[in-house]
């Protein structure tokens, strides 16, 4: 909201929002780059619509194969990743990420509210855990985690995350 | 005593097999279906004591199909399955004459006490319903649900899939004009102004 059109922060904001500008500085500018992977193609629609506003949706996969690959020649910033996937899981995917040394932070958006499956997320070293009927309230929060390093897991299921 | 029987609806075949190797030493599989309508076109055929159904599958979803089942013959009981942890869908189910509401991934034993319960005219949850319910008790940020009709659902989940109205409207065996209708509907009763949002709230509704 701070951003012109050059992606720019103005400079009257720099100086009088100092602790914001500090918080901004980390994020790649343009844009955060997201890259969505989900075998539904009305999630990709939606989240992809949703989450155009403030980021660059780079891409949308409909399997964990196609997400890997993708993740090679995009390198996002960010993966929002469903579980369960033909070809390949989203778990394994998070995993073949982690050997590949990818970058990018991976947010994990499913219906799996089994702690097991937050468990093996965590495990495969994704930052983001969001149960899809929360995808409004938590998804941004998720991803702005994410951009700085941090976990965030939807609040029906934090207290089982360790 | 005749065995009870059992009509299956999932929209993956492989756990349909499952379930049907895991029910069929006790009960009898009168047949399956992958998806809403096909479910409530056989429930009609075959009469059905219980009816194990999958909440999220295509064309129609579970709650719906349900709902559509128990009009047509309320004897039927109804158990749904569901990996879906959003706790609004069970109190969804309970307000559709369920007989029983489990998590897929709660143990098989589960399902075969929940329909042994169900022939008894009783209702099981599953005990992990109980905690998830309860954790919406303690969730202020979930607002309380705008009702669409059965029949916007109906329409609302099969635009979201990706139908064009005209698709919608010869599966439900109605006009184009119709579905434009209840598409508008729809979108002024939510208030939402784009495409994609209409997806985006039948995706946080589970209906797709």
């Amino acid at each position: 909201m701070f951003r012109t059109d050059t992606g720019e922060t103005p400079s009257r904001i720099r100086f009088s929002f100092p602790l914001i500008y500090l918080l901004m500085k980390g994020r790649s500018f343009p844009r955060p780059s997201i890259l969505l992977a989900d075998d539904h193609r009305a999630t990709r629609v939606a989240v992809a619509s949703f989450l155009e506003a403030s980021y660059n949706v780079v891409g949308a996969v409909g399997d964990g194969l196609s997400l890997v690959e993708a993740i090679e020649k995009l390198s996002p910033d960010v993966a929002v990743v469903d579980i369960s996937m033909p070809r390949m899981t989203g778990l394994q995917a998070a995993l073949q990420m982690r050997e590949m040394k990818s970058k990018t932070r991976v947010v994990f958006l499913t219906l799996q509210g089994n702690p097991e499956f937050l468990h093996a997320a965590m495990a495969a070293g994704a930052l983001g855990y969001v149960l899809k009927y929360r995808l409004d309230s938590d998804l941004p929060l998720a991803i702005e985690a994410a951009l700085a390093g941090q976990r965030f897991v939807s609040p029906p299921l934090s207290d089982l995350e360790f | 005593m005749s065995r009870a029987r059992v009509l299956l609806a999932d929209d993956h075949l492989i756990f349909l097999d499952a379930l049907t190797k895991l029910l069929e030493p006790e009960f009898e599989v009168v047949g399956s279906a992958t998806d809403g309508r096909t479910l409530v076109s056989k429930a009609s055929d075959l009469k059905p004591d219980v009816v194990v159904l999958d909440i999220g599958m295509p064309l129609l979803n579970g709650l719906d199909a349900g709902q559509q089942v128990k009009a047509k013959r309320s004897e039927t009981r109804l158990i749904f399955l569901t990996q879906n942890q959003d706790p609004n869908l069970a109190a969804e189910a309970f307000r559709r004459k369920a007989s029983g509401y489990l998590l897929k991934n709660s143990a098989a034993a589960e399902l075969v006490i929940a329909i042994r319960e169900a022939m008894r005219g009783r209702t099981y949850v599953s005990p992990m319903i109980a905690e998830v319910m309860l954790s919406r008790l303690s969730d202020p940020t979930r607002k309380d649900r705008i009702e669409l009709t059965p029949r916007q659902r109906e329409v609302l989940q099969l635009l979201a899939e990706g139908k064009s109205m005209k698709e919608a409207g010869s599966i439900l065996n109605v006009s184009t004009r119709t579905i434009e209708f209840h598409k508008q509907q729809i979108m002024e009763h939510l208030d939402l102004k784009t495409n994609a949002e209409l997806v985006r709230y039948a995706v946080k509704e589970g209906l797709v």
